[in-house]
């Protein structure tokens, strides 16, 4: 290995280039464009060729679970074993970026590094998992759908959140993994399910997707106490599978809609609770809000 | 065959970089491309196979 002189900073031009370069990247390991299995099979086919190998059987399918059930039905391979062997393509933008930029910004390799990482960049710029047995490589298709919240976790309330072209991936809310149907067939989840689930943070996001205000009044909420502005607020109290008494202010905010939020149980009445909700703990001091969206 | 093809990657042949690098210019590009370009949880994805798998 050569160029080991120590790199201090950025020059600007390259302090530019590094955020339109890892945006670039980023792009490639979120695409949902259809994988590009030809160029992908030419460079897994070399790897195998260094390793005095044959090219393997390829089976370029839509998902990863369509790889992972294509070798069981072929190897007997658990789904442990298959994803303890398995690459992650576009996933793997990560350090393959990194490495590459420090390449473009004068780091020097050894010429067979440069050219392997390429390949590296290759699979990972064309498809999406792929494992390579001895003589099989499976490899997936990227999928068709990614969404995430605004505070980039994946998320989708209408559908999967990461879906492939034969319909299978998985529902997330807001960061949390939860069952394909509650998002997939609303119905079926009810206020029991969600408030005896198992799971807290699936707990959790099944009463956000079912909305608190039907779970409490599903679970026949008994007023504590109740302002006369709507805006206050009514006091809550309900008692939950497993958890126990707990606390909840249902207010109606500026544009009329009413909905429920959790408060300590502390709370006495819906002034307190409603003051509370902006992190003010002196009711004397609370004004009530002008509007709250 | 994954382990032979694990070891072609570059940092599996030696090459790190950080100590290439001045320490402030080393966290910004971890920052910018490691961790920003790593976005997409596949974690989920991992889960949800071994999940449909196992009740396959």
């Amino acid at each position: 290995m050569s160029g080991k002189k120590k790199i201090e900073k950025l020059t600007p031009e390259q302090e530019k280039d590094l955020i339109v370069f890892r945006d670039e990247w980023l792009g490639h390991g979120l695409s949902t464009e259809p994988a590009d299995f030809e160029s992908a099979k030419e460079v897994i086919t070399e790897f195998y060729q260094r390793l005095g190998q044959s090219a393997p059987e390829f089976y370029c399918l839509p998902s990863p679970k369509a790889c992972a059930l294509k070798a069981k039905e072929l190897f007997n391979m658990s789904a442990s074993q298959y994803l303890s062997e398995t690459f992650y393509g576009q996933h793997e933008s990560y350090w393959i970026s990194y490495y590459l930029f420090a390449e473009r910004i004068g780091v020097e390799y050894a010429k067979d590094d440069s050219v392997l990482l390429g390949k590296w960049a290759t699979i990972a710029q064309t498809i999406n998992w792929w494992t390579p047995l001895e003589k099989a490589c499976f490899i997936s298709d990227r999928p068709r759908l990614v969404k995430f919240d605004n505070e980039k976790r994946l998320h989708n309330e209408t559908d999967l959140a990461v879906k492939y072209s034969d319909g299978w991936g998985t529902a997330v809310w807001h960061g949390t993994r939860i069952p394909r149907e509650w998002i997939l067939d609303k119905k079926s989840l009810t206020a029991k399910t969600a408030l005896t689930w198992a799971n807290v943070e699936q707990r959790r996001a099944a009463c956000e997707i079912l909305g608190w205000i039907n779970v409490l009044e599903e679970l026949k909420a008994k007023t504590i106490n109740k302002d006369e502005d709507p805006e206050i607020g009514e006091l809550l109290e309900v008692t939950i599978p497993d958890i126990g008494k707990e606390r909840f202010l249902k207010v109606q905010c500026g544009t009329g809609r009413t909905f429920a939020l959790p408060v300590p149980p502390t709370m006495k009445t819906a002034l307190e609770a409603n003051a509370w909700t902006f992190g003010i703990e002196d009711v004397k001091s609370f004004m009530k809000p002008e509007v709250r969206t | 065959m994954y382990e032979e093809i694990f070891d072609t990657r570059i940092e599996r042949r030696g090459m790190y970089l950080r100590a290439l690098f001045s320490e402030d210019l080393a966290d910004l590009l971890l920052r910018t491309l490691f961790t920003g370009t790593s976005e997409m949880d596949y974690d989920a994805v991992y889960e949800q196979v071994l999940d449909d798998l196992h009740t396959t």
